[in-house]
């Protein structure tokens, strides 16, 4: 009996479906990692005004996302309000070793600490007057020049461009 | 002689490399249109006035504004929508003889989009110096009712 040979197929990779691939994933991750290298959360609504300057992130500054007094988010970690404190100084006590030379700056007086706050639109009066307080409270001196103010002193504000 | 005819190769449009464009051009478009509002700042110093603050700190209170919604913010006493409030704010300007100082302060539920359309008067206006009055700490709990006397 003649035994009939399997035929065995030769894989082969098609190129242009792979470049296709390639190109989709390459503009997937550069849209995306824009926006998790800035910490900013795109699911908030932010508020609309008309005035202020193009946004921009200094070094010593801190992205803060708030939904509300008891939804706050900070590079993806998710807190209340009062926990604040703790997490900021714990950035700027980690500075000496991520970032030395901001920390030698902020000890000098050169740079100030900083918040960038991006609050939800439909956040209340309440809710900022927590955030404020918390702010003027959390107390930076040890990494700031002597008789320096205790709390965080500037503040920015994000808001969307009106369309 | 007999003369070779030219061959015309015909053209056609290749589908497949056609749609994959199109795909592409798709995301991307899609991707950048989501966030095309630009994301703007307005940066403040940040001075909270408030009863509790330490002894020798000094504002000039030139101008409060009391946010109650986006309709409704008073100034010195009148009251403005957040378009009136723009051009009224212009009226007022600071020189460095003169600086003007701004207090927000607003209700418990204000809305975080009317304080910051009083932000953004003030942004236009050109007026910097603009400090914050927080709310009391603890919002006092309403009394309870009095127990009706035995009879």
């Amino acid at each position: 009996m003649k035994v009939k040979r399997r035929i065995v197929k030769r894989g082969r990779i098609e190129i242009i479906p792979l470049i296709d691939t390639i190109v989709i994933l390459l503009i997937f991750y550069m849209t995306f990692s824009r926006f998790s290298e800035a910490q900013r959360e795109s699911a908030l609504k932010l508020p609309e005004s008309r005035a202020g300057d193009e946004f921009k992130m200094l070094p010593q500054q801190i992205i803060v996302n708030m939904y509300s007094s008891d939804e706050v988010s900070i590079g993806g970690v998710k807190c209340k309000v009062a926990e604040l404190p703790a997490i900021i100084r714990n950035y700027y006590a980690n500075l000496a070793n991520t970032a030395p030379d901001l920390a030698l700056k902020l000890k000098a007086g050169e740079v100030k600490p900083s918040i960038i706050l991006r609050g939800d639109r439909k956040m209340s009066y309440r809710d900022l007057s927590d955030f404020m307080r918390v702010c003027a409270k959390t107390d930076l001196r040890e990494f700031l020049p002597a008789n320096s103010a205790p709390g965080i002193t500037e503040v920015t504000f994000t808001a969307q461009e009106v369309r | 002689m007999k003369l070779k005819r030219r061959i015309t190769k015909r053209g056609r449009i290749e589908i497949i490399p056609l749609i994959d464009t199109i795909l592409i051009l798709l995301i991307f478009y899609m991707s950048f249109s989501s966030f095309e509002a630009k994301e703007k700042r307005i940066d403040a110093k940040m001075p909270l006035i408030s009863k509790t603050m330490t002894p020798g700190t000094q504002f000039e209170l030139d101008l409060t504004l009391h946010v109650y919604n986006q309709s409704n913010i008073l100034v010195n006493g009148a009251s403005y929508d957040a378009e009136g409030l723009r051009e009224q704010m212009k009226l007022f300007t600071t020189t460095p003889d003169q600086p003007v100082t701004v207090i927000i302060e607003g209700e418990p539920d204000t809305n975080y989009q009317a304080i910051i359309s009083a932000l953004d008067a003030c942004a236009q206006a050109k007026l910097t110096k603009v400090a914050f009055r927080p709310l009391p700490e603890k919002a006092a709990a309403p009394a309870a009712a009095p127990a009706a006397p035995a009879p």
